[in-house]
């Protein structure tokens, strides 16, 4: 009875150590990045000597702030999503609701093949797309701002899928049925009832792949972005992205200062992630209280 | 009097096992047809069988003969060589179902009755506003309701979210209304509530009701319907038969079989 007390208490405490290692990384990661990056966050950080309304407008270029990677990576990360909303969540809603058991294992199968590629692969993959595009249908392609967003769309992907079909399993088999006996047909079933109760599942999925998609340097490296674009002049043009130019920074610098401003610049990575986070859950809850109909 | 339901030969399976085996018998479109019975009879099979929800479950196959009088007559439910059949989602929608425990759509008050009327009716707002109302004080629970409409329904109580369900099927205007055992999950008080409900509901509409409590199949029937390993065993009349009597034939009417039902919803 004593041991089984002692191991008890044991294995609390151990398991209180567990939590505890995560909550520390995360202190400690947080406190040296603010530490560093906090300093440098101002007006030059991000427009360097042009002025910010003229930079915001893209009146006068800037070379040597931020402004054009955040820029970038949130045209790189609305363009992916664009790309890879409709079918991750539509094949996520397929794969639970219609799918037979036997379409269900190969996609499975597809899904689990996407997801443990490794993003170099993918980056790798859509510079070969465009050597062999060059090659034959169009000589005139080259990597780019869709295409890193095409790559990134397909990293992305099985995180939807996956998410989508959790959620969409996760909601309670008498839901399915109420709405059956009321006379929702199959469509009407799915997404008029399904989808929306499931939501905040599929959010948190498209919250994660929009996390996936602002932070790989991986795919993009391959794909289209440079060190220096400026603003991206369209989808066929090369563009800026903060995680590279914290890439290169790290990899580059040539003083103290270089390297304090790619602090800056992970600390605004940071910022911008978390802002599209929040962005991302208040839609949820807009839409969650749209549907239920609550005040 | 008119005959709301005709079952004939009826027999249903799931993969081998077969749940229901051939079973005959009219409901009669006044008054209350209670299915009595024990656990794993065959009730809420049968009952199923009535909107062919049996039907979401895998490997279920019906046959026989089922005919509803949903407003024009006596029509076939189950295709047949020659017999022109509704929808699935047609029928369902005038067959109206409360299930054993209140099943709620996650959303609030008002939209669990607006949200299937503009859905399944495909009504404009305010008419799906004016027949939410109308369904709540039918089941006279609007007075409870009226200020907390945009609340959540989970947040009534379990008599009150029972109401809400018949409400939401009222509202569809259905031709007869099914009830597994609506107030297994309910006390007392609210089962009372409940039963009186039924009670006046029968005036407009056919119900066929499920339980395996003589004392309420004997106060709720009009006809009673005893089955037993998925079969028809006995019927009665109102007043023929009292609870103890019909405990004692309940008792008798087979041995406790397994649960007949797809175990999704308890029943």
């Amino acid at each position: 009875m004593r041991c089984s007390l002692f191991s008890q208490a044991w294995l609390r405490w151990l398991l209180r150590c567990c939590a505890l290692v995560p909550c520390i990384a995360v202190f400690f990661l947080l406190a040296f990045l603010l530490y560093k990056g906090l300093p440098q966050l101002g007006v030059p950080l991000f427009f360097d000597d042009v002025p910010p309304l003229d930079a915001l407008l893209g009146r006068r270029p800037v070379w040597d702030g931020l402004w054009p990677a955040c820029a970038g990576t949130l045209y790189l990360v609305g363009l992916t999503l664009a790309l890879a909303l409709f079918p991750g969540v539509g094949c996520g809603l397929y794969l639970a609701e219609f799918a037979s058991p036997h379409q269900a294992a190969h996609i499975r199968l597809v899904m689990d093949v996407l997801a443990g590629t490794p993003s170099i692969v993918m980056g790798l993959f859509g510079f070969t797309l465009i050597l062999f595009l060059r090659h034959s249908f169009a000589p005139g392609a080259n990597t780019s701002l869709l295409l890193a967003a095409c790559c990134l769309a397909l990293l992305i992907l099985p995180v939807l899928v996956t998410a989508t079909c959790e959620a969409l399993e996760a909601v309670p088999g008498s839901l399915r049925l109420t709405g059956t006996a009321l006379g929702f047909t199959r469509r009407q079933l799915a997404r008029r009832l399904l989808l929306p109760a499931a939501a905040p599942g599929i959010w948190g999925g498209i919250i994660l792949a929009m996390g996936r998609a602002a932070e790989d340097t991986a795919v993009i490296m391959l794909t289209g972005v440079v060190a220096n674009a400026g603003l991206p002049a369209g989808l066929g043009d090369k563009f800026e992205a903060l995680p590279f130019s914290i890439f290169y920074t790290a990899a580059q610098y040539q003083d103290t200062n270089e390297l304090l401003r790619g602090f800056g610049a992970a600390l605004v990575l940071l910022l911008l992630s978390s802002f599209l986070l929040l962005c991302a859950r208040r839609m949820e809850v807009r839409f969650r209280r749209r549907w239920q109909g609550v005040s | 009097m008119s005959i709301a339901a005709r079952i004939d030969d009826l027999c249903v399976s799931f993969g081998r096992r077969e749940i229901l085996h051939q079973v005959s018998f009219d409901i009669q479109a006044g008054g209350i047809t209670v299915l009595a019975g024990r656990s794993g009879s065959g009730k809420t099979t049968l009952l199923r069988a009535l909107n062919r929800l049996n039907e979401t479950f895998p490997h279920c196959r019906t046959s026989g003969w089922v005919e509803l009088d949903l407003g024009q007559g006596l029509e076939p439910v189950y295709p047949a060589p020659g017999a022109a059949v509704r929808s699935l989602a047609l029928l369902r929608s005038r067959v109206g179902m409360v299930f054993q425990t209140p099943n709620v759509l996650p959303v609030s008050v008002e939209r669990n009755l607006v949200l299937p009327l503009a859905v399944v009716a495909g009504l404009p707002e305010a008419e799906c506003r004016h027949r939410a109302e109308n369904a709540l004080k039918s089941v006279a629970l609007w007075s409870e309701v009226k200020d907390r409409l945009s609340m959540n329904a989970d947040r009534l109580s379990g008599g009150q979210q029972q109401r809400l369900c018949l409400a939401r099927a009222l509202a569809l205007e259905p031709a007869m209304l099914l009830l597994d055992e609506p107030t297994a999950s309910l006390d007392v008080h609210a089962t009372a509530e409940i039963e009186d409900l039924l009670l006046q509901l029968a005036r407009q509409y056919p119900l066929v009701v499920v339980t395996h409590h003589p004392q309420q199949a004997v106060r709720l029937g009009d006809r009673l319907i005893v089955m037993a390993d998925g079969h028809v065993r006995q019927q009665f009349e109102r007043g023929s038969i009292d609870a103890d009597t019909l405990a004692r034939v309940l008792a008798g009417a087979g041995a406790d079989s397994p649960e007949a039902a797809p175990a999704c919803l308890p029943g």
